[in-house]
Order: structure tokens, then sequence, then C-alpha cells
């Protein structure tokens, strides 16, 4: 555990998509999780930063609970994309 | 046989076991020994002991074999000491456990029996080594023995015992055991008459564990006691190694708290079992950890000391989980919780790693708005620098300046030495640098000198540099000259020219060596310069005239590049005049801009100080500009066109007479032309025949063309 910055899950609910994979760059704009909330509601989540996914802490079909860590990611310390 | 055995010598007495009641009684009743052997199928097999058969029996009671049977005791148990034989001390350990010791002749034959004490008695007698029977006993006890009598006195001790507490059998017989050993403890043994175990004493000559064991008599009274001491080096390993167990545990406990602010293994009920010693302030609402221990966490998530609980997420889920969890005072700790499994496969313990993120939060935040904040200001500075970029860049669109710039990039790949021709104001440096940056040596430095600006003793120190005390009033470190300090860059030699003919020498040497010699040097220094001159002169004509080096002239014509006046691309004009106009604009905030017939005023002026001029006038009218468009009328105030026809013409500096001539001719013609567009009326304003206009502009234009 380093000072990665990590995925946390927004909300309740069960992970219906993983986008991404360990070991792969994610960048700003990308979609990471799809989470089908209590409510029936596909909550996507993503994060605006970019870097190197080193950890899936989840798997499709798991109950999260919102705080939970989804993903753990080394951030890139120079911004990738641009607006 | 020995006589004193022969003396204690008991005959054999025996009856068979088989034989009636009435016999045994008979047989019983005729034996005045107090043993009696029993022999079955005519072997002798056993023996009793008369006086414990009539003491539990009664002497005169009816004895049957069955009751016999109860208190025979085998002859297998019993010693048999045979003459002649060495005696061990096993044997006489047999001998102090039976009643009696069996005597068998040489012929290997029972000839009688002696009792115990008969037996000893014999033993301790004869002169035998074995038979110190203490003495052998003790010292083959690998622990320290030492008896003590009632008066708490040593009366006897082993070898081990002396060497473990470093003495002699002189030195401490008969001495006090509390003088040796812990008089407290040896009190404690006698007045509770309890076994002391495991007493650690340690004294400046010896380190010891000792058991204080008292001797109790059949009134279970102390009457001594028997000290035991082992060494303690043994004991001192062992402690060793506990003292080893829990350093690992420090040095454990270290390292987990530098990895993680808090550790916590729990159960799987979600018992805290134990801890780390360090742990996060603040979040479980206790002063020391010590006070869960035992408690079950999952319980602070129900009373809302913070959510979610992340051992009840590992139990349920049976894989490890980390989560965020958040205290209403807005603390958030990272916990990573960890279940290990036995070997069944259900939770064994779950290990919960956790860390106090809320700083790291706040800074991360922190800094994603620097990083907001330092991109914003990176795109001003950016927008600032094309600014720049634009204000130095070169502008045009004349056909015969898109010759020169397109000349300009395809050498600027090469180190060769250029010469860049033009008048005054032309934008000679411009196009040095533009060679510059689009040249391999971009990332280099570039230095730019004016030969005519400075002395020429000046100068040379400024070119070449010098040595400390070259000469009064150098600097005492000495100088590298500008060769040195644009090594692997450029330098640009403006208004080359003026070079006074002894550098020009030096410079030569430069070029042809490739290295400088600093004032007051003898040594040269090798630099990797490329060199781009620059002159307003008529070099050729200067090289005719003998003021400049010929083969200095060639050396540095490798790749002329002319750039011609403005007069020579009107083209240009509207567009540079727009260009400056509008970086006044953009400084000074306002708005002006130019009127169709002004810059069409602008174009047919014959712009002797060139770009530098018209960027002057640019500035001079939009300072002086009442109105924000600035009409033809008011620029040709400043320009002057009427007047300039009367005004007689200014030279500035001292030039060759013909070249003056030539250049003011040159100037008329290529003015009057403009103006009036043909031959005839430009010779009618020149006062000379159309002839002669037309030759002269003809010529004027071949020479553009070059």
């Amino acid at each position: 555990m380093g000072y990665d910055e990590m995925i946390t899950s927004p909300c309740d609910g069960v992970i219906e998509q993983i986008c991404v994979q360990e070991n792969c760059r994610i960048y700003e704009w990308d979609s990471l999780f799809k989470i089908r909330t209590s409510d029936g509601d596909l909550e996507t989540v993503s994060l605006g930063l970019s870097g190197l996914l080193r950890s899936l802490e989840v798997y499709v079909g798991e109950e999260v609970i919102s705080g939970m860590v989804l993903a753990y990611i080394a951030e890139d310390l120079v911004v990738s994309g641009s607006d | 046989m020995n006589h004193t055995i022969a003396d204690k010598l008991s005959p054999i007495t025996c009856f068979s076991i088989n034989s009636t009641n009435v016999e045994i009684q008979e047989h019983l009743s005729t034996i005045n020994q107090p043993f009696v052997f029993l022999t079955k199928d005519d072997e002798l097999y056993a023996y009793i002991y008369l006086d414990d058969l009539y003491r539990s029996r009664g002497k005169g009671s009816e004895l049957t074999a069955s009751i016999l049977e109860d208190y025979v005791i085998p002859i297998s148990n019993v010693g048999e000491w045979k003459q002649g034989k060495p005696i061990s001390l096993p044997f006489i350990f047999q001998v102090l456990g039976e009643h009696i010791t069996l005597i068998k002749n040489e012929e290997d034959e029972f000839i009688g029996y002696i009792r115990r004490e008969d037996a000893l008695v014999e033993l301790f007698r004869q002169d035998n080594q074995n038979i110190n029977l203490l003495k052998v006993m003790l010292s083959s006890i690998p622990m320290g023995v030492f008896v003590i009598d009632s008066d708490k006195k040593i009366v006897n001790c082993n070898e081990s015992g002396l060497k473990m507490i470093k003495s002699t059998y002189q030195q401490i017989i008969n001495l006090p055991a509390g003088e040796t050993f812990n008089q407290a403890d040896i009190d404690k043994a006698f007045s509770t008459g309890e076994t002391l175990l495991n007493q650690i004493h340690i004294t400046d000559d010896m380190g010891v564990l000792v058991d204080y064991s008292p001797i109790l008599n059949e009134k279970k009274q102390v009457d001594g006691m028997i000290i035991i001491v082992q060494d303690l080096p043994m004991v001192e390993e062992m402690a060793m190694e506990i003292e080893y167990v829990k350093d690992l545990n420090t040095d454990l406990n270290a390292i987990l708290a530098t990895m993680y602010d808090e550790i916590l293994v729990v159960n799987k009920n979600g018992e805290l079992l134990r801890h780390s010693e360090k742990f996060i302030p603040d979040f479980w609402g206790v002063d020391d950890l010590e006070e869960l221990v035992g408690k079950n966490l999952m319980e602070f998530e129900e009373k809302g000391v913070f959510s979610p609980s992340v051992a009840r997420l590992a139990r349920d889920k049976k894989k490890k989980v980390s989560v965020v969890q958040q205290t209403p005072s807005g603390k958030s700790v990272l916990a990573v919780a960890n279940p290990i499994f036995n070997e069944d496969g259900e939770i064994h313990r779950i290990i919960i790693a956790s860390r106090d993120i809320t700083e790291t939060k706040k800074l991360k935040s922190e800094l994603r708005e620097t990083k907001r904040l330092s991109k914003n200001y990176k795109e001003e500075l950016e927008k600032l620098k094309s600014k720049d970029d634009f204000a130095n860049k070169i502008i045009y669109c004349s056909s015969k300046m898109e010759q020169v710039i397109n000349r300009t990039k395809k050498l600027s790949d090469f180190d060769s030495t250029v010469l860049i021709l033009g008048e005054s104001g032309v934008g000679k440096e411009l196009i040095a640098n533009t060679i510059h940056l689009e040249g391999n040596r971009s990332e280099k430095p570039f230095l730019t000198i004016n030969c005519g600006a400075i002395p020429e003793d000046l100068l040379e120190s400024e070119l070449f540099g010098y040595t400390k005390g070259a000469f009064t009033g150098a600097d005492a470190k000495g100088k590298v000259g500008y060769f040195g300090q644009a090594d692997q860059g450029v330098l640009f030699l403006d208004e080359i020219s003026e070079l006074p003919s002894r550098l020009q020498v030096k410079l030569l040497r430069v070029l042809q060596e490739k290295e400088v010699t600093p004032v007051g040097s003898t040594k040269s220094i090798p630099v990797d310069v490329q060199i781009i001159a620059a002159t307003n002169r008529n070099l050729e004509k200067m090289v005719e005239d003998g003021t400049f080096r010929e083969d200095l002239f060639y050396r540095i014509n490798v790749i002329p590049i002319q750039v011609p006046p403005l007069r020579e691309r009107p083209e240009d004009v509207p567009l540079l005049a727009f260009n400056f106009i509008q970086q006044l604009n953009e400084k000074y905030e306002k708005n002006y801009h130019l009127s169709p017939e002004a810059l069409n005023l602008l174009e047919v002026y014959d712009w002797p100080g060139n770009i530098r001029e018209l960027q002057n006038l640019i500035e001079r009218l939009v300072v002086t500009a009442d109105d924000n468009v600035i009409s033809a009328e008011f620029v040709n105030q400043s320009l002057r066109f009427g007047e300039s026809k009367k005004v007689k013409p200014m030279i500035t500096g001292i030039l060759p007479l013909q070249e003056a001539r030539e250049h003011l001719e040159e100037q008329l013609i290529l003015l009057a032309m403009k103006k009036y567009k043909t031959t005839t009326k430009a010779a009618k304003a020149l006062d000379i025949s159309q002839s002669a206009v037309s030759r002269k502009y003809q010529k004027i234009l071949q020479k553009q063309e070059k």
C-alpha cells in the first residue's frame, strides 16, 4: 500500500462491469467501473486523472458499498490528456 | 567366600507352592527364619517376608497357597551376589531395593542369602571406588546437588555443583547454605516444607537456576534439604531467545508502524486480539487500544463511531477488502482487511491495516488545484511567448523575401559561415536569429556583437577574451571572449565591415583554424562556433579599396544572403504596417488602424531606413493620432513627401562618395518611378532625360533581380 490514488465506490450496489484491467493505463476520460445501484440505476465510475492501474480490488458481480476501494492507481505526475 | 558374609549367611529354606494347606502350615511352623522360599516344579521362584505376612495375617492364622500367593516376591528381582564378580553400581541399587541378596558359590549354586543391611555393610566395608555410593550417584547427575542438614549447613555435594558455584569441597562443606545460596529461599523451604523451583540466583561469581527441595521425615518435618543447581548459560540461552523474540516483536512493531498507522488482529467474530503500538488517534474514541482488546470492533460501526466496518466486510466476503472509513469528525481512514483462513478454510483471523488519509486527501486535492493553476499559468505563458515570437517573426509576402527565407531555412541545417548583406534596418539580425533558431544549434547560445560599436582594443578582448593580468583594468580572473561563450553556438558579427584590419587577421585565423587565442595568452583554445556576419556596406568594393581583407571576405562570403530593402518589396509594407500597429494596439489596448489611402501612401514611400523606419513611423503615428483611423493626410504629414523634394538629402555617416552617389541616384529614380509610374514623368521630376531615367531604372531593376 503506497501513496497511490484509489478509486472508491460512490454508491452501494453490485459491480456490473469492469472496463479496465490490472497494469493497464487509464486516462482522465475513461469509464472504469459500472455499478448497478440498489435503486436499479447504472452508475459509471470514472476518475479525473491518468495513471497506471495497479490493482483491482473487486470482481464483476461483487456487492460493494459506498467508500469501498475498487482499485489502486499510480497517478501520473504530469497531465497526459488535454482539455 | 568372604568370612564376614559367611557369618551372616542364612540357609535357604523352601517348600513347594503346590503343597497342601496342611503341609504349608507344617512348613511354616517349623521355620525360624524371617524369609521362606517357594519352589514351583522344583525351581526356586519366589520368597515370602514372613514379618510382612504375620503383620497383616497374624501369626498362627490359617494360611493357604492362595493367600501366600499374595505375599510372594519373585526372586528374579533379588540381587545375586556371586563371589569373585565385580560389583556394579546398579547392583548396589538392586541390593537396596530388596530385603535380601542371594549368594551363589563359584559353581553358580545358591548357597544361602544375606539380609539387605548385612549386604550393604559388607559392600561399604569393601575398599572399592565404585562402592562410594553417594559420591557416584551424585557425580552421575549432570546437575549440581547439595545436601543440607537440619542446621542448614552443606554436608555433601557433587562435582557438577562445585563447578557451577566455582568453589571447592573444602571451602563449602559445613558452611551455612545461606552463604552460598539464597537465605530467604532456604528459610522459606524449611518453614513451609514446600519445594521452590527455578529460583534464579545471580552473584558476581555465578549465575545459576536453583531448586530448593526439603527432605521430610516420617513426621513430615523438614529434616534437611536437597538443593539442585542448574547452570545458567542454558537458562541464559533460553532467556536470550526470549529476548530475541521480544526484540523481533519490537522490530516488527516498528516496521508495521512505519508502513501503517495502525494494525489490528481480530478473530472471526471481530473481537480485537492484538494491536500495533501505534494507532490512529481520535478514531476509536479511546486513549489506548489496549482498552479495546476483547471487544467486538463491528459494534463500533453500529454505534456510529465510524462506517463501514472493514472486518465485517472481510468476514462476509471472505476476501481482502479495502474501504475508506469516515468518522463523524471528518477523519478519513483507509482500512485494508485481510482474512486468514485455517486448515478447514474457515476464517481464523482478520488483519486490519489502517492508514489515516485525512491529510493525504487534503493535500491531494490541494495538489490537484495547484496542478490546475499551473496548467493555466503555463497556457498563459505560452500565449505570451507566442506573442513574443510574433514580434520576432519575419513578416513578408513578397517573393523576394520568400526567396531569402527559403534560403535561410535551407542553410540553417549547416554550420557554414553566412554573410548577410542589406541596408540598415532590413532585419539582418532577425535573419541571423532565424538561422540560429531553425538550425541544429538552437539549444546553444546565440551572441551578437556590433563590430562598429566597440573601440578596437576593447573589441579584441571582447571577441577573443583575455588571460589574467593581460592589461591594466582587466578583470583579475581573465575573461572568456564572445567566441568562447558562443562555443557550440552561433556568433553574429554585425557590421563586420567595421572590423579593424588587425582583428580581421585574427578573425580569419579563428575561421581557418577553429581556435582562439585570448589577449595575453600564447595558448590557443579550440572553439566550435558558427559565424554569421552582416554588413550594410559593399564589401567587394571595400576589398577593392583595400579596406577589407580579401582573404577574410572570401572566408566569410561562403553563403551570402542579400536582404532586399523595403522599397524593393513595397507589397510587404502594408503587412508590416498592419503588424506593427497591431502590436501597439495590443500593448496599449487601443484600436488604431490605417485607412486604405494611408496604406497606399506608405507603399510608395522610399523607406531609406527600411523596416526600422516603418516601425518607428507607425509608433509615431499611433502616439500622435487623434482618431482611431489613421488617415492618408496624417501619414503624409509625418512622411513629408512634399518637403522631401525641397529638403536636401542628409547623410549621417561617412561613406565613399561614389557609393553615396549611386545610392542616392538609385533612391531618386525608384522614388520617382514609384510616384509617377512612367519614365517620362519621372524624368521630368528629376530633371534629366527620359532615356537616362529608363537606362538607370533598368540597371536598378537588374541589380535587384540579382
